[in-house]
């Protein structure tokens, strides 16, 4: 792809541990391109936020990534610490889940947002204040003027989501990485997060990682997605296809979870979702797997294209004609 | 009254009171608002809203775990509220509770065994003799093995403490059963699963529910009735499949439509997104301070002049109950 922006290439994600680290992301690869929603679907423990803090540059302590993370064709390990640090906040951005935490509780919002501001556009004080007044315009926050005052707790959570996005949205950065940033907020204030999440994308043509548990979030949102279980893709593909012909049995499964209706019968997924230090031999989600057959604990199998863009980690269904 | 009808609830109103600061004036919210509505016999009800509602207040109310300021709880003809010492024990024996978090709710220091057979213990129902053999049963009910009886909590999954949960709910043979959100701390695949396993019970033991919940795709799939709550107040409430099919409240609309839907799988077709919530307030007002009038009417896309200022009552129309000054009218 050409315009690719951010370019996830084999990245491994670790947790130092005594007796040998434990690996939590195994070799995952993706491209995000310019202007593009990305989803990246996965239930707890997966390892998609993981990813996206490897992305932004801040893994935990005790946590190290191995592989190549590139952005704009640059690789983000080459840099120097303030360079990096020149670019998280700046030209990569992230919303989190917890409004509530992610804030800080004794700065007004202004001052949070102004602060952005200041430390990578080098404006004063008084502009960067100005300029957080227009930022909680752009993501609708009533009388802006006076809100920029305000201290986080006086505000909603909904408003709160919005002053993040403000905050993410400040320098103008060319990849948003959202993880979860609807989760805490009730479904009517979701819609319109994310209605002006899309706004702002649109306007900017910015890309965005959209990481979520919500498989119609992605679909109505993200125009590529991955499924990741296990720290690994177990499926990829655009949108529309992944979700009319679903072919890894995870997908399928997670689908087949979702209520659609008192009619349809809800087909679960067995077992539960493993821990990282005890995941099956062979496929990760073999002993879940209704279809499972010996071979499949065998090997694990790799991630294979069975049709322009769609990528499936299965061996039972790995054809494009099942 | 109707001998189906297990719990009756009438006039319900619940007002905590609230300071904001140290020198400020108490100030009340009205959690929960005059709230009437019947749960049946081996059926499910629920209440569906978003944080703020007062459906959680509900369900503690229900429970006696807190107490209203008005209105009547009658279960099976009984006024709740009036029990106290040995009857109101057998009450809580007969209406049990799953809470939300399964990680809050189990003592971590209690081996599951210990957890399970507590009830028993409280309200002496067996003799200690079968304890275990009732835990054991119980266990299998919910699909866990006996030998997680000499476990503790954090040996196990979200899912399996929920499981743990349901059969410590059980434990006493209840004939309603309270779930607040049992769903929403659980990772989807392990949702479906605990979700087959109530309606499982609820047809072996013809258990009724009260089911609490913000997930509407989740109440669609469970619940035979449905009360859809804004603010303290019921907005509308009828028939589940009803109500998915036609809701009429443009709260219950709204709520519907902003559910995001998976594009192209088969079941689900896209509905039409016909009012956007644009140039209307965006977030819920606090309970604190209820607009006048509709306490919907600052987000309602349909509001018009009665709205701002009469409050719509809760009226029958269409077969179910609706409060809208539009529904009035027609």
């Amino acid at each position: 792809m050409t315009d690719t922006l951010l370019s996830v290439d084999n990245v491994s994600i670790y947790f130092k541990r005594q007796g040998g680290d434990l690996k939590v992301v195994n070799s995952i690869a993706f491209d995000v391109a310019k202007g593009e929603i990305f989803g990246v679907v996965g239930e707890s423990g997966c390892g998609k936020s993981i990813t996206a803090a490897a992305v932004m540059g801040i893994l935990p302590q005790n946590a190290y990534y191995k592989g190549d993370i590139y952005f704009k064709g640059q690789r983000l390990s080459d840099l120097t610490v303030d360079q990096q640090r020149g670019l998280r906040g700046n030209k990569i951005a992230m919303i989190f889940q917890e409004p509530m935490t992610s804030l800080n509780p004794v700065l007004t919002v202004g001052y949070q947002i102004a602060e952005v501001l200041m430390v990578h556009k080098g404006l004063s004080k008084t502009h960067a204040i100005a300029r957080a007044v227009e930022l909680l315009g752009d993501v609708k926050i009533p009388s802006p003027a006076l809100r920029v005052k305000d201290y986080p707790h006086q505000m909603s959570g909904g408003m709160r989501q919005r002053v993040m996005i403000a905050m993410a949205i400040a320098c103008n950065p060319a990849l948003v990485l959202a993880d979860e940033p609807t989760t805490a907020l009730d479904v009517t204030i979701q819609a319109q997060v994310l209605k002006l999440l899309r706004g702002i994308q649109e306007r900017y043509n910015m890309s965005v990682v959209l990481i979520t548990h919500d498989l119609g979030l992605v679909s109505e949102n993200a125009g590529r997605v991955a499924i990741m279980y296990a720290g690994r893709i177990m499926e990829s593909a655009d949108t529309a296809t992944l979700f009319k012909r679903p072919v890894h049995p995870y997908t399928i499964g997670l689908l087949n979870s979702i209520p659609k209706g008192r009619h349809t019968p809800l087909v679960p997924i067995p077992g539960f979702v493993p821990k990282p230090d005890n995941l099956p031999e062979g496929c990760k989600f073999s002993d879940r797997c209704g279809f499972a057959e010996k071979r499949c604990k065998e090997a694990e199998p790799m991630l294979l294209e069975i049709e322009k863009g769609h990528f499936n980690r299965c061996i039972l269904t790995g054809k494009a004609d099942t | 009254m109707n001998a189906m009808n297990l719990m009756e609830v009438r006039g319900l109103k619940k007002y905590f009171q609230m300071r904001s600061g140290f020198l400020s004036k108490p100030h009340q919210v009205r959690a929960v608002d005059g709230v009437d509505f019947t749960i049946e016999q081996n059926k499910v009800f629920a209440i569906v809203g978003e944080s703020g509602s007062g459906k959680s207040t509900v369900a503690r109310l229900l429970l006696r775990l807190i107490e209203p300021q008005e209105g009547d709880v009658l279960f099976k003809g009984t006024n709740v509220l009036a029990l106290s010492g040995d009857k109101l024990k057998a009450y809580r024996r007969s209406v049990q509770i799953i809470f939300q978090d399964p990680f809050a709710s189990l003592n971590p220091r209690m081996k599951i065994y210990g957890a399970l057979s507590e009830p028993l213990k409280i309200h002496k129902t067996v003799p200690k003799s079968q304890f275990r053999e009732r835990v054991r049963t119980m266990l299998e009910r919910v699909g866990l093995d006996s030998d997680v009886m000499e476990r503790y909590p954090h040996e196990f999954s979200g899912g399996q403490r929920q499981r743990i949960c349901i059969a410590r709910a059980l434990m006493l043979g209840p004939e309603l059963v309270v779930a607040d959100e049992p769903l929403s701390s659980l990772d989807v695949s392990i949702q479906a699963q605990i979700l087959n396993l109530l309606i499982r019970i609820k047809e072996d033991i013809g258990l009724s529910f009260l089911f609490i919940s913000h997930d509407l795709s989740v109440v669609q799939y469970f619940s035979d009735k449905i009360a859809v709550m804004y603010l303290g107040k019921i907005v509308e409430m009828g028939e589940t499949a009803e109500l998915f099919d036609n809701p009429m409240h443009p709260y219950t609309q709204m709520l519907i439509e902003s559910v995001p839907k998976i594009i192209g799988a088969k079941t689900t077709p896209k509905p039409q997104k016909s009012h956007q919530p644009e140039d209307t307030a965006a977030d819920t007002p606090s309970p604190i301070e209820i607009p006048e009038g509709c306490p919907f009417h600052p987000r309602c896309p349909k509001r018009f002049s009665p709205c701002t200022t009469t409050v719509p009552e809760l009226k029958p129309s269409n077969g179910r109950l609706i409060s809208c000054h539009l529904t009035a009218e027609i």
